[in-house]
């Protein structure tokens, strides 16, 4: 009876696992495979174009000792982090707002946030383009007014842009998270601590930053993800100042031909992404949850 | 509680043990069935052995956590016994899957499919079964008429009450015709006027339909008032299996007196003296059936059964009020007598007539002291 | 208690924190109305430069033209771009919507770790700049040999879409009622003909969405097409290839039609899900029971 059950047991185990095979697969061949060829390829190098498979630190060691590199990488942070801060730190109290004052039009709220996303990622930078240029709206707009005799030269091709750029690309991102984090605190429980004698706003700090700041550290990720390895937005409206890392990476893959060092440098970026994620989800851990 | 719901005394019906010899067969057998989930410590169903018979309706009776609905989805087929049998139709069914078992559930919530009308949710089994397409129609229209659901076909679950809800999930599960239908709580979710309508009207459908009817509920009145037999069940295993009257007038066990209506408990004990079985609770004797066993025992009296006047039992004793408590349309009064406080269950203008410290009178019938091991 | 002072002190106290509430209110709702402004600014302004008259993309407003949109048939690299663009996204689509929901069943249903971990696999992809995606996937086609072109692209597109899909089902199938799926397997179904009739009903909505977000994803996708493209270029490659050399007012005009185009499938998408989720939107309902007989 009892070794019957067993290989039942056993048989019904292995059926179950049959349909996992695919995804098995799927991740072995798109995942396992590209990450550790890329892996390998970072540990060789090439000379004059022509590839040589030999192991070697040397793409590691030109990917982080080169001044301009560090430089650069340094830049990507600052700019990565700044630019997801601020998202965050405008979406946020946005999203508080939607979830507090609205309520017939919180969907519709919501939804034109949300909307800029549908459109093409490309075109919205380009628009920033057109914005900040020499010639750009600002621009005429305050030499047609008088205010200025010469366009503003800091605006465009400039640290200054992608910082702005990629803050608006990230707005989005950080309040759809912060929003589903709110949404979810129950008003009852800002009853309840009116009820206690909390002013509105030490029941925010008490009570609704505890239970939604989770959310808003998923955003600040998300953000932080887009911008680090961001290679439209500094492209099209850095310059040489707002060179970030990825266009770097993208380089060696087009310009220089250097895949072996562009490779070097993509492990680079994703060891820096996942210590950077890391140390937001260590900061962001909360007790309790709300379900 | 009526005596007369209490008795289910319907020709060819299995009521209580040893009826005739014409007993019905079993429709389904738990063999000595445990349950462990995955990762609990303590058995959820611990040791169930139960016979149920064709054509009754069988409760399942014990509070939350007493592992009966365990035992209705092991049934069913959602869940399978960590050890132990279950037979249907004296077949094993260890491994069948739901789907090819002869049983139906009406679960808690209904699950009636969202996005299907109340037509499709009925002619579900069958399409599932292929059944050929004009015999749906029959058999759909016949189901939802024996549920008075004819005019409501067309709408979707949403659009329905509770109480058609709950219609609805009974005719989805009928329509099959299956052995056996499982009903879990399936009256929890409405409110209490339409739960007593659908208590009849289920107990009236089950003896239209004749189909064997597992019924699991926390609600003692439910169960009492539809079973044929039931089992009371806590933390795990079956405390006492039997009709209505029994469990009611003669629990097995502390659990089942304590669980089941009101009644005074208390620890005591059955000696011989001079030739005649005597019970003492407290400072009370009574005399007790010659075969009751001797020794120490508790003993279980129901509140209704003491009552305030000296002339209702053969046994009355003189004590004083402690506490009345008023309960609506009955009160009950707490009476102090000889070490042992008596509950009696009194008419409310009797409760408030009386005051604490009153000197009275309390009988109660000495046969209706119930002797419980341990 | 009832001297005038009293009775006049709390009455200035109220007035004047009503005026703070009101101040404060008002600073808030000027915020917010500000973020929607700068959200909006650039997609407004792509849509006003469309309809300009004049090859400079800069003010002052030059009248109103609509030839940049005729432009765009005459333009033969633009249009066959577009084209290439729309096969490559459609072919992804289909192929990200069954796969991503297969997953997403099987890692729904299936117990222990291992689905926990490939899931966890499977989205990594969704989640690395796009240039580190890029670049491993055009060095394993390399290595491999599969040649740079239509089937490099759509691979490169499923490898982050697929997880997309795969969260947005197995976000809905993990919201579904466990009761239902048994109801059905207790009344006769068997799993496949459980999920037929009562699971992916319930999924549809859910898919859809994928669907839809797997299209814009796909379609606007530049780093990691860049690096697997062969001479064919998809449309925002093309654009940003025009971007590098001054950009001309047509692709105002196409992303402006691209533009509206998305959200109108938005606001379709929107009102379909909505009436899914909404119990007491009738119409629809009975028109899918009549097929459903």
């Amino acid at each position: 009876m009892a070794s019957v059950a067993v290989t039942h047991e056993g048989r019904a185990s292995f059926r179950r696992r049959l349909p996992l095979v695919p995804l098995a697969a799927w991740a072995a061949l798109l995942v396992l495979a590209p990450n550790v060829l890329m892996l390998v390829y970072s540990l060789w190098r090439t000379r004059e174009g022509v590839l040589y498979r030999v192991f070697t630190f040397d793409n590691y060691i030109a990917a982080v000792t080169n001044d301009v590199t560090l430089a650069i990488l340094g830049r990507t942070v600052a700019i990565a982090v700044g630019a997801a801060l601020l998202a965050t730190a405008v979406a946020y109290p946005m999203a508080w707002f939607v979830v507090r004052r609205l309520s017939k039009h919180r969907l519709l709220a919501v939804l034109l946030v949300v909307v800029p996303l549908w459109i093409s990622y490309l075109v919205r930078v380009y628009a920033w383009k057109i914005i900040l240029g020499d010639n750009g709206i600002i621009n005429s707009t305050l030499i047609e007014l008088g205010l200025r005799d010469e366009p503003l030269s800091f605006m465009l091709y400039s640290k200054f842009a992608v910082f702005l750029t990629l803050t608006y690309v990230s707005i989005p991102f950080a309040f759809v998270a912060s929003y589903a984090a709110l949404e979810r605190v129950p008003a009852s429980l800002l009853e309840a601590s009116a009820d206690a004698g909390a002013s509105p706003a030490r029941a925010f700090r008490t009570v609704v930053w505890p239970l939604s700041r989770q959310g808003a550290a998923i955003g600040f990720a998300l953000a932080l993800l887009l911008c680090i390895g961001d290679y439209l937005t500094p492209a099209m409206v850095g310059g040489l100042e707002g060179t970030m890392f990825g266009s770097l990476i993208v380089n060696q893959f087009g310009l220089t031909n250097n895949w072996p060092l562009g490779a070097a440098m993509s492990i680079v970026l994703l060891l820096l992404t996942g210590a950077l994620l890391a140390l937001v989800a260590r900061f962001t851990r909360t007790e309790g949850t709300l379900d | 509680m009526e005596e007369a719901s209490l008795s289910p005394s319907r020709p060819g019906t299995p009521g209580r043990e040893g009826d005739t010899p014409l007993e019905p067969p079993t429709v389904v057998r738990f063999d000595d069935v445990s349950k462990v989930y995955n990762g609990a410590t303590t058995k959820a169903v611990d040791g169930v052995s139960l016979d149920i018979r064709a054509g009754e309706f069988f409760s399942i009776l014990g509070p939350s956590g007493s592992g009966k609905t365990s035992c209705l989805r092991m049934i069913a087929g959602f869940e399978q016994p960590s050890s132990g049998r279950i037979l249907l139709d004296g077949v094993d069914v260890q491994g069948i899957p739901p789907y090819r078992r002869d049983v139906n559930t009406v679960f808690q919530n209904y699950a009636l499919f969202p996005h299907m009308s109340i037509e499709a949710n009925v002619s579900y089994p069958l399409r599932m079964h292929r059944v050929a397409k004009h015999e749906i129609d029959e058999r759909v229209s016949e189901t939802l008429a024996l549920v008075e659901m004819e005019e409501l076909r067309k709408r979707f679950p949403h659009q329905l009450s509770g109480g058609q809800r709950q219609r609805a999930a009974l005719a989805r599960a009928l329509v099959g015709r299956p052995k056996v239908l499982l009903l879990d709580e399936p009256l929890g979710a409405l409110d209490l006027q339409l739960r007593q309508q659908m208590q009849l009207a289920l107990k009236q459908l089950q003896r239209d339909v004749g189909i064997t009817f597992v019924y699991v509920t926390h609600d003692q009145g439910e169960a009492l008032s539809m079973s044929d037999r039931m089992a009371v069940m806590s933390t795990g295993h079956i405390e006492q299996v039997g009709t209505p009257r029994e469990v009611y007038f003669h629990p097995n066990t502390p659990f089942v007196a304590g669980f089941i209506g009101k009644a005074n408990l208390g620890r005591g004990t059955v000696v011989l003296e001079s030739g005649a079985t005597v019970g003492h609770w407290g400072g009370i004797s009574f005399p007790m059936a010659a075969d009751t066993p001797l020794g120490p025992c508790a003993f279980s009296l129901r509140h209704e059964s003491v009552s305030l006047s000296d002339g209702a039992g053969d046994i009355a004793v003189r004590g004083t009020v402690e506490e009345v408590v008023f309960l609506g349309d009955s009160s009950e009064v707490m009476v102090a007598v000889d070490g042992v406080t008596l509950v009696a269950k009194a008419p409310a203008h009797i409760g408030f007539a009386l005051s604490n410290g009153q000197a009275i009178t309390v009988s109660f019938k000495a046969s209706e002291v119930v002797r419980i091991d341990g | 208690m009832t001297s005038p002072e009293v009775s006049v002190a709390p009455a200035g106290v109220i007035s004047m924190e009503s005026a703070l509430r009101v101040i404060r209110s008002l600073f808030a709702w000027a915020g917010f109305i500000a973020v929607y402004l700068f959200l909006y600014t650039p997609l407004v302004t792509i849509g006003i430069f469309a309809f300009n008259d004049s090859t400079v993309q800069a003010l002052p407003w030059s009248g109103f033209t609509l030839q940049w949109f005729g432009a765009i048939g005459q333009n033969g690299l633009l249009f066959s771009a577009l084209t290439f663009g729309l096969s490559v996204s459609l072919l992804v689509v289909a192929v990200a919507s069954v796969v991503g929901t297969y997953f997403a069943v099987v890692v729904n249903s299936a117990t222990g770790a291992a689905p926990r971990v490939l899931l966890a696999a499977v989205i990594i992809p969704a989640i690395v700049p796009g240039m580190v995606l890029g670049l491993s996937l055009a060095i394993t086609f390399r290595l491999v040999g599969i040649p740079a072109g239509l089937w490099s692209i759509v691979i490169g597109h499923l490898a982050f879409t697929v997880p997309v899909v795969t969260l947005v089902v197995l976000t809905r199938l993990r919201r579904l009622d466990p009761s239902l799926t048994q109801a059905s397997m207790d009344l006769g179904a068997n799993g496949w003909r459980t999920f037929w009739h009562v699971t992916f009903p319930q999924l549809r909505t859910a898919i859809l969405a994928a669907a839809l977000l797997t299209l814009t994803l796909s379609f606007d996708e530049v780093v990691i097409t860049f690096f697997l493209a062969g001479t064919q270029q998809t449309l925002p490659l093309f654009i940003w290839s025009q971007t590098r050399f001054g950009f001309t007012p047509e692709i105002n005009a196409i992303v402006t039609i691209i533009g509206a185009v998305s959200i109108v499938l938005i606001v379709i998408a929107t009102r379909v899900i909505e009436r899914e989720v909404d119990p007491f939107a009738g119409t629809g309902r009975k028109r899918r029971s009549r097929r459903g007989r």
